[in-house]
C-alpha cells in the first residue's frame, strides 16, 4: 500500500510553467512587500485597545482588571462580566512566574490574558530583554531562523501550549503581546477555540508557557460560560444547488461572540453553509453584519459509515449580539427558530 | 542553501503537502508559491536539518488560512496527475482524493515523508493519538476502495 501510495504520489508535480514561474522568481530574487507577516489578525478593537493601554497607567490598571473583555470586546460587555474569572492560581518554575489575569470561555473559544514576572533578577533580565524566548525559539527553528523569528514577530503563538487532559481538540491558538505591566513583566493576550468539548466540560484547560520548566502550568476552569442557545437541526441541508449535495448538520449554537454550527461534512475544510440572522424587527442579517467572523474549524472525531467527519464551523464576534433580538437563523435557505 | 536551491528540493514535495491539505492543483499552487516567499523574504538561512520541517510548518499553516477565505469552488485535483500516472496509480490518486484534507495530510506526512506520528501530530497540530486513528481509518478506506475497484496491492506498510 505505501509502495503505491507513494509511487501515485510522485505524479504530483507542478506543472513546467508553475515550476519555471517560481523558480525564475527565487533565482530573480523577487520580493514582495508585506506587513507584519505571520502575525495573526485581530479584531481592530484590539490595536486601539493596546493603544489606550499606552496612553496612561490608570488605563493600564483598568484594563488588566477587567482583562479579557477590554481587549476583545467592544460595546455593552455586561452581561459577559459574571463569566470572567480573575482569581486564578499561578505557576512557578524558581525562575519565571505565570498568571493567568482573566479568562472568558464562552462554550469554545478561551479567551485569556496572562502575565510573565521573572523571580530573581537574572530571570527578569532574560525576561525583558527578550533572551529567554528569543532562545526557546533558536531551540525550535534553529540559531539565524529563531532570530529571524523573532526579529520579524508573529512569534507569540510559539511561546504558549494550551492542553485539555484527554480526548478533546485544541484547533487555533492566537497570542499577541500587551504592553509590559511592569519592569519585570511581560503579557500577552490569547484567542484559544476549542472543539469536539464535552458539554459540560469538566475539566480544565491548562496553560503553560514553552519557556518555562515542564509541570510549571496553570488550569483554567472552563465550566461556567455566558448564555448558550442551542437548536437541534438533525437535518441534511443543501450544500450547493448546483452539486445538489447535502450536508447532515446536528445542531447550531448561538451565543453573545458565537455562532457554531456542527455536522458531518465529507471534508469540513472546504465546505460551508450560507448563514443569516432574521431579527425580530424584520431585518435579515449577514454574519458580516451581525460581527460574526469566520474562526474555525473541524473536529478529529471518527467518520461515520458514509466517510463523512464530525465537523465544527466556529463564527466569534468582537461585539455582542443582543440574543433577544434574534429572531431566528436561517442556514442554507431552511429557518430555525431561537424559541 | 538559499531559496532557490531549497525550492529545486523540496518545491514539488511541499506542492505534494499542499495539494494533500486543499485538494485543488490551484490552491497548491498558490500555497507553494507563499511559502517559497515567506522562504525568500527571510535575511537567515534556515539551519541545516530544519529547513523540511520549517516549510511543511508553513505550508500546513497557510492551507489552514487560505480556506477562510476562499469562496466555494469546484477544483479538478487529478487532472495534471492523470495525465501522467498508470492507471493503478490514477486509481489511488482518485481514492486519496475522496479522503477527507486532514486524513490526506496525515497519509503524506507519514507514508511520503515518513515522518513519525508523534511528529506527523506536531505538524498538524494534532495529536499523536488522533494521527493513528486516521491513518488507521485512511488505510482501511484505501484497501476497501481499491479491492471495489479490482485492483491489486500489496499489503503491509
Amino acid at each position: 500500500m505505501r509502495q503505491e501510495y507513494n509511487r501515485a504520489m510522485d505524479k504530483v508535480c507542478l506543472s513546467d510553467e508553475a515550476w519555471e514561474r517560481m523558480e525564475r522568481m527565487l533565482e530573480g530574487r523577487q520580493t514582495q512587500k508585506r506587513g507584519p507577516g505571520l502575525r495573526k489578525r485581530w479584531p481592530v478593537v484590539l490595536a486601539a485597545a493596546a493603544a489606550a493601554l499606552l496612553m496612561g497607567g490608570t488605563a493600564l490598571a483598568m484594563a488588566y482588571q477587567t482583562g479579557v473583555l477590554d481587549l476583545f470586546f467592544q460595546g455593552d460587555t455586561s452581561e459577559l462580566e459574571p463569566y470572567v474569572q480573575t482569581e486564578l492560581e499561578h505557576a512557578e518554575d524558581g525562575n519565571y512566574r505565570l498568571t493567568v489575569d482573566s479568562s472568558l470561555f464562552d462554550g469554545e473559544v478561551l479567551y485569556v490574558t496572562a502575565t510573565v514576572e521573572g523571580l530573581n533578577d537574572q530571570a527578569t533580565e532574560q525576561l525583558m530583554s527578550g533572551q529567554v524566548i528569543l532562545d526557546y525559539l533558536q531551540s525550535k527553528w534553529g540559531a539565524e531562523h529563531g532570530k529571524e523569528w523573532m526579529e520579524r514577530g508573529g512569534w507569540e503563538p510559539d511561546l504558549f501550549q494550551v492542553r485539555l487532559e484527554r480526548g478533546n481538540h485544541v484547533s487555533t491558538l492566537a497570542a499577541d503581546s500587551l504592553p509590559n505591566p511592569s519592569e519585570r513583566s511581560r503579557s500577552w493576550i490569547l484567542r484559544v477555540t476549542l472543539t469536539g468539548l464535552d458539554h459540560p466540560q469538566t475539566e480544565p484547560v491548562t496553560l503553560r508557557v514553552n519557556f518555562m520548566a515542564e509541570g510549571s502550568y496553570v488550569s483554567i476552569p472552563v465550566d461556567q460560560m455566558p448564555q448558550v442557545i442551542q437548536i437541534p437541526v438533525q437535518q441534511e441541508l443543501l450544500e450547493d444547488p448546483s452539486s445538489g449535495e447535502l450536508l447532515y448538520v446536528d445542531h447550531l449554537e448561538l451565543s453573545p461572540i458565537r455562532f457554531t454550527y456542527e455536522g458531518r461534512y465529507p471534508d469540513a475544510l472546504q465546505y460551508k453553509l450560507p448563514v443569516t440572522f432574521r431579527m425580530k424587527d424584520g431585518r435579515v442579517l449577514t454574519c458580516e453584519e451581525l460581527g460574526l467572523e469566520l474562526a474555525v474549524c473541524d473536529v478529529p472525531g471518527p467518520a461515520d459509515v458514509r466517510g463523512r467527519e464530525l465537523a465544527e464551523i466556529v463564527y466569534t464576534t468582537s461585539s455582542t449580539i443582543d440574543l433577544t433580538q434574534v429572531e431566528s437563523v436561517i442556514l442554507s435557505g431552511t429557518e430555525f427558530p431561537l424559541e | 542553501m538559499d531559496a532557490a536551491e531549497l525550492f529545486r528540493r523540496y518545491g514539488n514535495r511541499v506542492y505534494r503537502l499542499a495539494w494533500s491539505y486543499t485538494g485543488c492543483r490551484q490552491d497548491a499552487e498558490d500555497v507553494t508559491q507563499t511559502v517559497f516567499l515567506k522562504l525568500l523574504e527571510g535575511r537567515a538561512r534556515l539551519e541545516e536539518g530544519k529547513e523540511r520541517a520549517w516549510l511543511f510548518q508553513v505550508t500546513v499553516n497557510e492551507c489552514r488560512s487560505l480556506w477562510r477565505t476562499l469562496s466555494r469552488h469546484r477544483c479538478e485535483p487529478l487532472e495534471e496527475a492523470a495525465e501522467l500516472a498508470a492507471p493503478e496509480e490514477q486509481s489511488m490518486l482518485s481514492a486519496v482524493m475522496d479522503m477527507p484534507a486532514r486524513d490526506r495530510a496525515v497519509l503524506y506526512l507519514f507514508y511520503y515523508e515518513g515522518y513519525s506520528t508523534r511528529e506527523v501530530g506536531e505538524l498538524l497540530g494534532i495529536r499523536q493519538t488522533a494521527v493513528t486513528t486516521r491513518l488507521q481509518r485512511a488505510r482501511e478506506k484505501l484497501k476497501k476502495q481499491l479491492e471495489q475497484e479490482g485492483t491489486s496491492h500489496e499489503t503491509g506498510v
